[in-house]
Parts: structure tokens; sequence; C-alpha cells
């Protein structure tokens, strides 16, 4: 037998891409099939509805136009967070102010969906009322809880970040958590709304 | 690195974290330890214990199939509801209790930083909670079986109508707790998939290039990523399915403007790669115990290396197999069907570059061993089958048959218990320090691949006769009972109770060895992977000696400029 | 139940084009993106780490 030679001292292998990194964008893939299923789920199913069904006559159409503007507000909200990423890296002391307003752009964005929910619920547009109804609600919910739960953690990177405590490998993990939030919308806005 | 938050503790450097002594306390030790080889065996033992259940409710309704109206010793008389609760038990129980756990969970947890030299997972909290969550489903899914109206009986693939709407399937509180257990089961493999992918990544041994990471690694990492890409379409339609049972959405109701067939595509779009996610790990274990046992170097690794992720693609083409006479396209079927013809070709390669490893090889015939090329045998003739199921002509009329079952049991059963098995037997001296007992391992061994084959190869001929798979009395359909099909029925449950009994031989043996068994070295076997380096069973942090530095690809046996016929990957010369 | 919905059926129409297109398209994009993203993440990985590897033969 013979002797086995091993490294008192082993030097660690660098990382290739951080682990933080990796988990979190493997952690997206994942979610992007999430939404891929349920939007391939509405594509077909609306396809295959009669002509004239979808959405039901007496049901209100959704307010494409009115939502353009949440959309809006989104997708600068992933501008401005990534901003702000860029001035936490040059250590300025405003960069927690930006990544505050990219918060309360996200923030907006929820608020309002929340509005137009109420209207069209009003409206009797409800997750049993038709086949339109119950996808409108899914994806977009399923959107929704994403984007709050995305919320909390970029909440909490701000305050970390306001005490100087902010990590770089949890700022990155909500970036990519908040930046796939952010792209996801306009797929579900395209597919969905119009 | 400066990413080291709270969770990721043991990235980089962060590994100071295992300076200090571990809890001693029973509880902190053994159900709340981060240590990677602790939440394997958590796994293992929770994965076997199922295998219990499983196997117990088999064992009801096939008693049911060959003696109707019996009452069965253990359950009473097996009326249709208990049918179909069993077969459903049966059948999601073994895929998602015992298979996935036992082959991904376990051994991905137990062998990767062992196996790749290092001392623990990336992210060690992630993946207790990943144990724990796995827990939860179980508990859930026994509640589901306790559940008012008794346990979901719509097939472990749930499709709806049956499965959407209580009327039908009258378990109103079964179905939605067998679809949250089913959905809460995922959630854990998904972070313990994060887990394995990052850990070998980035954790390897210095010197550990890509290709000389052992092949069982390589094939739990294809299966972690297979699996994480295509379970989130189902995880879609399981929340959809939840919403038809709970708030009663029509997703899937045709009544409601919904589509029925849309959950079948969801399902099987996961459902046939999840067939490769366990079949991988199974056959990474076959080239570890082959490559060992035949002294030999892994014929062909890249090649291995490469088919499997070329499975791994085209696993994801050849789902709609399963639906060819749903109502899709004709079209479609014609695809369908040249695809899961293509995909038998890696398959068999896999098997064709094991035979290639023996040729020549001076092999020795442990119980490992034994199992490992059982596994080869078997797993031959269930892709053979898989060959005329795919063919979509001839599956018009095999189609949910005996045939089917048969067919996917000789992957299945090979891949669930043959593999691990062999896995078994092969890190036993690893996992807890002693020898298992060989002679009792051999009598394991022939007392479980005779009675497999007469189960299946009768359910084979059923099959091919017309025999319908979810028949519950065929005393009820006299007309479809041709001369001698229930005498194959017999044949096939009384194999089945045989094997049953067998399993008990591997039970004791198993405890027996663990506390008496002869004690064994480090490298028992004389291999080179690096989980032989460290001491049996390896202490917290896997290797006192300091981590292991790696040489060389993992199969170096026999090499003529060496007196040992093995070369550990760790040696410098 | 409104009689006219039982007809929005996707399997009663499978015949019908604008279903099955819908179902063909969807059906390639849903199983290309899996792969299209991991591919991406592979190869991205692997020229990281073949850069790593040889950055470390050549520092020996
Ligand atoms: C050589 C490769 C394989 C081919 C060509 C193949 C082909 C098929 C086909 C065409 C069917 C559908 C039969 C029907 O329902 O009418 C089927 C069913 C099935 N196969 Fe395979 N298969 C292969 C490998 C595997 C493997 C490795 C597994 C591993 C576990 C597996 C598990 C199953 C299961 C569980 C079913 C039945 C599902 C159900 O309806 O409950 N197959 N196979
Ligand atoms: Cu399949």
């Amino acid at each position: 037998m013979e002797a086995v030679v091993t490294n008192p001292v082993p030097e660690r292998r660098k990382p290739v891409v951080p682990s933080a990194v990796l988990g979190t964008l493997i952690f997206v893939i994942a979610e992007v099939m999430f939404f891929a299923g349920l939007i391939s789920a509405h594509t077909i199913s609306r396809a295959g509805s009669l002509p004239g069904l979808w959405p039901m006559p007496g049901q209100p159409t959704l307010p494409a136009e009115a939502t353009a503007l949440n959309t809006v507000l989104l997708l600068l909200s992933g501008a401005v967070l990534f901003f702000g990423y860029r001035l936490w890296k040059k250590q300025s002391p405003v960069a927690h102010w930006v990544t505050l307003a990219a918060w309360g752009l996200g923030a907006a964005f929820v608020a309002l969906q929340g509005v137009e929910w109420v209207a069209l619920l009003s409206q009797g547009l409800t997750l049993r009322s038709s086949p339109l109804g119950s996808f409108f609600y899914l994806i977009v919910g399923g959107h929704a809880v994403h984007a709050l739960a995305a919320l909390v953690a970029m909440f909490w990177a701000w305050m970390q970040m306001a005490r100087g405590q902010l990590t770089s490998g949890f700022f990155f993990g909500v970036q990519t958590f908040w930046y796939f939030v952010v792209l996801m919308w306009p797929v579900i806005y395209a597919r969905v709304y119009f | 690195m400066s990413t080291a938050t709270a969770e990721h503790g043991h990235e980089g450097q962060g590994h100071d974290a295992h300076g200090h002594h571990e809890p001693q306390n029973f509880f902190l030790k053994y159900f709340w330890s981060t240590d990677h080889k602790i939440i394997g065996m958590q796994y293992l033992f929770t994965g076997l214990a199922m295998a219990v259940v499983g196997g117990f409710a088999v064992y009801a309704f096939r008693m049911q199939l060959a003696f109707p109206g019996m009452s069965v010793p253990g359950w009473g008389r097996v009326t249709a509801t208990d049918y179909n609760a069993l077969v459903t038990t049966h059948g999601s129980v073994m895929i998602f209790w015992v298979a996935m756990p036992v082959l991904i969970a376990a051994l991905g947890n137990y062998l990767i930083p062992l196996m790749i030299g290092c001392d623990d997972m990336v992210f060690p909290r992630l993946n207790r909670l990943s144990y724990q969550l796995f827990l939860l489903s179980i508990v859930v899914l026994f509640m589901s079986f306790y559940a008012q109206g008794g346990g979901f009986g719509g097939a472990w693939t749930s499709y709806p109508p049956l499965a959407a709407k209580a009327e039908y399937n009258l378990t109103p509180a079964g179905a939605p707790l067998w679809l949250l257990a089913v959905a809460l089961e995922f959630a854990a493999f998904l972070l313990g998939g994060i887990n394995f992918v990052t850990t070998v990544m980035n954790s390897r041994a210095p010197g550990m290039k890509m290709f000389d990471i052992p092949m069982v690694i390589w094939m739990i990492i294809i299966a972690s990523i297979m699996f994480m890409a295509s379970v989130g379409p189902l995880v879609a339609g399981a929340v959809m399915l939840f919403f038809d049972q709970t708030l009663g959405t029509g997703f899937f109701d045709p009544n409601q403007g919904g589509d029925p067939v849309l959950w079948q595509h969801l399902f099987w779009f996961f459902g046939h790669p999840e067939v490769y996610v366990v079949l991988l790990p199974a056959m990474g274990i076959v080239a570890e115990v082959v490559t060992t046992f035949a002294r030999k170097k892994l014929f062909a690794y890249k090649t291995v290396l490469y088919t499997a992720v070329g499975t791994g693609v085209l696993g994801f083409f050849v789902w709609a197999h399963h639906q060819f006479i749903a109502g899709i396209d004709p079209r479609m079927a014609n695809i369908f069907s040249v695809t899961t013809l293509l995909i038998s070709i890696p398959v068999a390669e896999m098997c064709f570059v094991y035979i290639a490893t023996l040729y020549g090889g001076s092999i020795r015939l442990t119980t490992p061993m034994l199992w490992a090329l059982a596994f080869i045998g078997e797993f031959l003739i269930g892709g053979v089958t898989g060959i005329f199921l795919g063919a979509s002509g001839a599956d018009i009329y095999f189609h949910d048959t005996y045939f089917v079952i048969a067919h996917f049991h000789y992957t299945f059963f090979p891949i669930a218990f043959i593999a691990v098995f062999a896995a078994m037997t092969y890190w036993f001296p690893k996992m807890f320090g002693r020898y298992m007992n060989e002679a009792w391992g051999k009598v394991h061994f022939w007392g479980t691949i005779i009675p497999f084959n007469f189960i299946f190869i009768p359910l084979f001929l059923l099959g091919a006769r017309g025999d319908h798979r979810r028949i519950y009395d065929y005393t009820h359909f006299p007309d479809l009972m041709k001369p001698g099909m229930q005498d194959l029925r017999i044949l096939a449950t009384l194999a089945l109770v045989t094997l049953l009994a067998f399993q008990l031989v591997f039970v004791v043996n198993f405890f027996l060895s663990m506390f008496r068994g002869k004690k064994a070295e480090a490298n028992p076997w004389k291999a080179n992977t690096l989980e032989w380096v460290a001491p049996s069973p390896p202490p917290h942090g896997n290797f006192p000696e300091g981590l292991p530095n790696v040489y060389r690809g993992p199969y170096e046996f026999s090499h003529p400029d060496r007196q040992e016929d093995y070369w550990p990957q760790n040696v410098a010369s | 139940m409104n009689q006219l919905v039982l007809l929005a059926c996707a399997v009663c129409g499978a015949g019908e084009d604008r279903a099955s297109g819908a179902l063909l398209v969807m059906t390639i994009i849903i199983s290309l993106l899996p792969l299209g993203m991991m591919g991406g993440l592979i190869g991205y990985f692997v020229y990281q780490s073949r850069k790593g590897d040889q950055a470390a033969e050549d520092a020996k």
C-alpha cells in the first residue's frame, strides 16, 4: 500500500461562477419554466376556444391600455435597480436611495395591479366566471406572488445596504430575482392582455 | 470571495465553520444536522421505509387480482375504492418517495462531497431544509390516506377529469392532499438539485478537472438539471389542477371551457424526463461498480458522458409517446414515434459500453457486481420493449395493457431496486465501516432476481393478450377472459410474494452487518475514487488528513506501469 | 353552464388547425426553452472553467 499523498493545506478551488450566482440562476431557470407552463397552457386553451368566446360575451375585456402604465413602471424599476447596483459598486452614498426608488416603483406596480383586480372583480370577471378569468387570475396572480416575495427581499437588501452590511452574494440573488420578475412581465402582458 | 452571507457560509473560504465540534445531542446530531452524510442517510432510510409502504400496497392489490374477492391477510377485503387507492399509492410512492429520494437525494448527498473531495455541500442549510420539506411531504401524503373519503385513487398520473372532480374520484380531501404532497416533494428536490449542481461545479478537489469527475456524479448532475428544467410546467399544471379541485375553476374541465388533455401534456412533459432522471444515476452506479470489479478502465468515458447529455436533451422530445391515443394530432404522434425510437440508441449504447468494459477484465462476482450485471441484463429487456411501445402503430394496441406495466417495471425495478442494491452493497463499508455479509447478500440477490422475472414475464404475456391495466376484478368481465390468463396472474402474484419475502433477508443482513459485520478498512474494494480515501465511516468534515488533491481520472485500473492494479485519484505518482 | 362553452374543448376541436397549430408551436417553444437556458448556462460555465483550467496549467 502506497502512502496516501494528501495535500495538508489544500488550496481551495476558486469557483468558476460564484455559488450564490449559480444557485440563483438555476432557480430562475426553473421559475421561467413554471411560467412557460402556465403561458403555454393559456395559449393552447385560448386557441382551442370557439370564436367569440374569448372573452366571453358579457364579460369585461382586460384593460390593456391602463396596464401599459404599470408595465412601464415595472420596467423602469428594473432599470433603476441596475443603476443602483452600479452606484453601490462604486460605493456611492446615494446608492441606497436609488435602490429604494426601484423598490417604490415595483411596489407601485403591485399596488396598481391590485386596483385593477378590484375593478375587474366588481365588473364580474372572477376566477370561475370563464376560462379567461381563471387564466388571468392564475398567471397574473402567480406573477404577483413572485413580485411580492421579491419586494420583501429587496426591502431587506435595501436595509442592509443603508447600514453598509449588504453582501454581494445576497444582492446578486435579489437583483436576479427582481430582473426575472421584471422581464417575465412583458411576456405575460403580451400574451394575456391582448 | 466576499459573498459569504449567512446562508452561504460554507462557500469558498468560509469553511472555518467546521472547526468547532459537531453537536453531540442526539436530536441535533441526527435530525438537525447540516452534514451531507447525515442528510443522505436521512433520505436513504426514509426512502427505504417508504419502499415498505409501496411494497405493502402492491402486495394488497396484486392479491386481489390473483384471488378476486379474497380477504387479503393484513388488509382485508380489497374494495374497488381500496384497489384504486392502493394502485395510486404504489405508483406514486415508488416513483416520488422511493426512487427519487434514494437515487438522487440520498446518493447525491452522501456521495457528491466525498467523491469530489470536499467537506460538505455548498449550501448546507438549504440541504437540511430540503430534507425537512421532503419529510413534510410524507406527512401530507399520509394525511391524504386518512382523510375523509380515503386516499386518492386517480393513478400516479392523476388525469383529470377523474382527478379534478370529487364527484368522480370520491376523495374530496385525498386528491388535493396528494397533489400538495407531490408539490412539496418537488420543492424539496429543487433545493437539493441546486445544491448538487453548485457543489460539483465549485467545490471539486484541486486538480479535479471536468473529465476526472466520477461517472455517477456526472449522472446525478445531469439528472438534477433535467429535473429542474422539466418540473416547472408540471408544477404549473399541479396548481391548475389544485384550483380545479378546490376552487372550482375549470382549467381541465370541458364543461367550463377547459381542456383535459392539457394536463397530460403538462404531466408528461415532466413525466418522461423524470424516467431519465432516475435512470441516469442508476447508470452511474453501474459504471462505478463495473469498473471496480472488472478492474478495468471504463470503456469510453467521454462517450458515456456525451451520451448521457444526449439522452438528457432527447429526453425532452419524447413525452407525447404516452398520449398516442389520447386524441393528439396524428402528425405529432409520428414525430414523437421517431424521437422515441431514437432515444433508445443512447440508452442501449450506455449498456454496451458497460459490456465492453467487462470484456477482458478480471471480473470478481461480488454481490454489488452481481447486482450491476443484473441491471444491465434486465434493463435491456425494459428498453427493448420500450421500442415496441414507441412505435405508435403498435402502441394503439398495447396502450394501457399489462404490456406497458411490464415494460416500465423492467426499466424501473432495475433502476429503483437493482441499481440501488448495487449501490448499497458497494458503499455499505464506507457508510458504516463494516462489510455486509456476502453469502446472505447472494441469497438475497437470487431471491430477488428470479421472482422478479417471474412477476413480469407473465405480465408481458397477459398484456399481449389484451389484459387491461385498470381492471379491478376480471370475474366481472368473463368475455374478456381467455383461458390461462388467471393462471398467469396468480403466477405473477406468487412470485411477488416470494420477492417481498426475500427482502427480509436484506433487511436482516443490513442491520446485522451494520452492528456486527466484519470491520472494513478505508478502501475495501481497492477502488480509485476519492470517497475511499476518507476513513470508513467518514467523520464530520470527511477528510481528517486534509482534503485530497487529484492527479488523474477515476478509472485507472490495471495500469501497465504499476504493480498494484489500481491507481487512486489522489496519489501523486 | 353556457351550452356554447361545451364546444370550447380543445380535444373536440383537435382536428381544427388553429388549436393544433397553437399546440405545435407551444410544444416547440416549451421543449427548446429549458434546453436553451440550460445550454446557455452550461456553455458559459464550460467556457469559464476552460479558462480556469488553462490558467492553472500555465501557472505550473
Ligand atoms: C429505451 C427507452 C424507452 C422507450 C423507448 C420507452 C417507451 C415507452 C412508451 C412508448 C411508453 C408508453 C406506453 C403506453 O402508455 O402506451 C412508455 C411507458 C412508460 N415508461 Fe418507458 N420507455 C423507455 C425507457 C423507460 C425508462 C428508462 C423508464 C424508467 C423508469 C420508463 C418508464 C416508463 C413508465 C413509468 C411508463 C408508463 C407510464 C404510465 O402510463 O403509467 N421507460 N415507455
Ligand atoms: Cu416516456
